[in-house]
């Protein structure tokens, strides 16, 4: 027999008194489906981090099986495969170059530590959370340096890799330096490059990759952008990608400076450091007179210019060599001292 | 999950994220898209952590620890923001619930706090096997009948009014495990 609803029996009380309830507190709220995608994304990166890291481990059976077939070889050897084989160590493949507060660094395995300053080298796997008021500045094989905004997340996956969770990351790649180009992935896709200066930030409202040198690929869903400096592209699930101009410097990439790597400025040479200065601040550097960009390659530097800003370091530096800058929009000017 | 099986990160994911997901809602005054933030960030940690999981804990109430630390993380970045006090932990839950006993029993529409109640009642249903919530929402919300519920489910019509059975029965355990007061028969328990 079929039952349909007017054929079904009446409830119980108690079970109209779930209803009831069940009713009052209507359907369940759920993520909107965007929000859906972009955690499930999420969500994958971190489960295939930790499968792809698994320590090898021998299960029983497989021991059992393997301890049978080694028994000719002799007690010592079985015993020797009985024991299940030590994690593999991973790589240390980045240093902190700058720490402006106290940041955690999370191991594959979940332990975590505490990193409060420069120094402290990273191995393959190991996650960075920044707090609220914290920024952090990693150097990579080859040189590439990557800051690390407030309330980041990110993953350093291997040397080449990383995983940006939430927040946002700048990737210093200067032209000629070694190494493989550095991926950035994303829940919402994966920026490349080869030798360029930008920025990838994830928030709720997408993904946005903002070039200050350079180019870049940004891989999502089966497509390809590439952007230039002075672009930034928005990718938000469900919309088109966007595609806007950007300043180069300003104060759109002000925290970028408040974790600049330290310059070594004692024996640098000025021109070094005007190359420098110019690169961290996405300044085009101009030198009018020739016989002054001979001059600058051979003026030595003394001291330090730790803890000032660019505009401090240029006025404490410049006039000791006999040099002047003014500046033009985007543009630094150097000349000899009136 | 932890041996890369795709299909149990899929399972995985559908059963806790949005579970997740209404748990910091209730807690951040209903904000959707701070909800989905923390809710993600939750998840991806307690991933992270997965193998350190070892069971003595409800996974839910393990996952829920990770979004309480993602909520405090929260509301540390936006001081200024509303945070809901909410937690079905044993105290605050047995409040709540205690305070509705009354008013259930007189009238359900006028005197509840309609936003509390609800959020109690999600709660008990996130707890639920996922089929046996999904099949009391179809039924007492939907108003669907045993036999479209059976269809849903891909069972026959017996063994729907089964699991519809079994769904009543571990709700009102849930609901009296957390308010074992509310509202309270002659035989000192829930009357549900």
């Amino acid at each position: 027999m079929t039952h349909t609803r007017d054929s079904e029996p009446p409830p119980e009380p108690r079970a109209d008194r779930i209803g009831q309830l069940v009713k009052l507190a209507g359907r369940r709220p759920v993520p909107d489906p965007a929000q859906w995608a972009h955690a499930h994304e999420a969500a994958r990166l971190e489960w295939t981090r930790i499968v792809e890291r698994r320590p090898w481990r021998v299960t029983f059976w497989r021991l059992a099986t393997a301890a049978i077939a080694l028994a000719g070889l002799g007690t010592v050897a079985w015993l020797a495969l009985r024991h299940p084989s030590a994690p593999i160590a991973r790589p240390e493949i980045a240093t902190f170059d700058a720490v402006t507060g106290p940041l955690l660094v999370i191991d594959s395995r979940g332990a975590s530590r505490s990193v409060t300053a420069a120094g402290e080298r990273i191995r393959a796997g190991d996650r960075l959370e920044t707090a609220a008021e914290t920024r952090a500045a990693l150097r990579m094989p080859g040189g590439i340096s990557v800051r690390l905004d407030r309330d980041t997340s990110a993953v350093v996956e291997s040397e080449n890799r990383l995983i940006l969770q939430r927040g946002a990351a700048y990737v210093d790649a200067a032209p000629g330096s070694g190494g493989a180009a550095l991926h950035i992935a994303t829940s919402l896709g994966v920026v490349q490059h080869t030798g360029t200066q930008f920025e990838v930030r994830l928030d709720a409202a997408g993904l946005q990759v903002r070039v200050r040198e350079g180019s870049v690929a940004v891989d999502a869903s089966g497509q390809r952008w590439t952007s230039q400096a002075g672009e930034l592209l928005v990718l938000t699930r469900g919309r088109p990608a966007e595609r806007r101009s950007v300043a180069t410097s300003g104060p759109e990439w002000s925290w970028v400076s408040d974790v600049t790597p330290p310059f070594r400025l004692e024996g640098a040479t000025a021109s070094a450091f005007l190359h420098w200065i110019a690169r961290e601040q996405g300044w085009t550097l101009e030198i009018d007179d020739p016989s002054l960009r001979a001059r600058i390659d051979r003026v030595g530097l003394h001291g330090s210019i730790e803890g000032f800003t660019a505009d401090e370091a240029l006025a404490a530096v410049l006039p000791t060599c006999g040099l002047a800058s003014r500046r033009q929009g985007n543009r630094l000017i150097v000349s000899a001292a009136p | 999950m932890l041996d890369g099986e795709e299909s149990a990160f899929e399972a995985f994911f559908e059963a806790t994220y949005p579970v997740l997901y209404r748990f910091a809602l209730v807690r951040l005054g209903f904000d959707r898209d701070a909800a989905g933030d923390v809710a993600q960030a939750a998840i991806c940690k307690a991933i992270g952590k997965l193998r350190t999981f070892r069971g003595e804990a409800a996974l839910l109430t393990w996952l829920c620890t990770f979004c309480r630390h993602e909520l405090y993380a929260f509301h540390r970045r936006n001081p200024g923001r509303l945070e809901v006090e909410l937690t079905e932990d044993d105290p605050e839950i047995r409040a709540a619930l205690e305070s509705l006993r009354g008013s259930l029993a007189e009238d359900l529409d006028t005197r509840l706090d309609h936003q509390t109640a609800a959020s109690i009642v999600q709660r008990v249903l996130d707890h639920l096997p996922p089929r046996y919530a999904a099949a009391l929402e179809w039924k007492y919300i939907d108003e669907l009948s045993v036999q479209d519920i059976a269809g849903r489910l891909g069972l026959g019509l017996k063994a729907a009014e089964s699991l519809l059975t079994r769904a009543r029965r571990a709700f009102r355990d849930a609901f009296h495990a957390a308010a074992p007061a509310w509202p309270v028969g002659t035989d000192g328990r829930t009357k549900l």
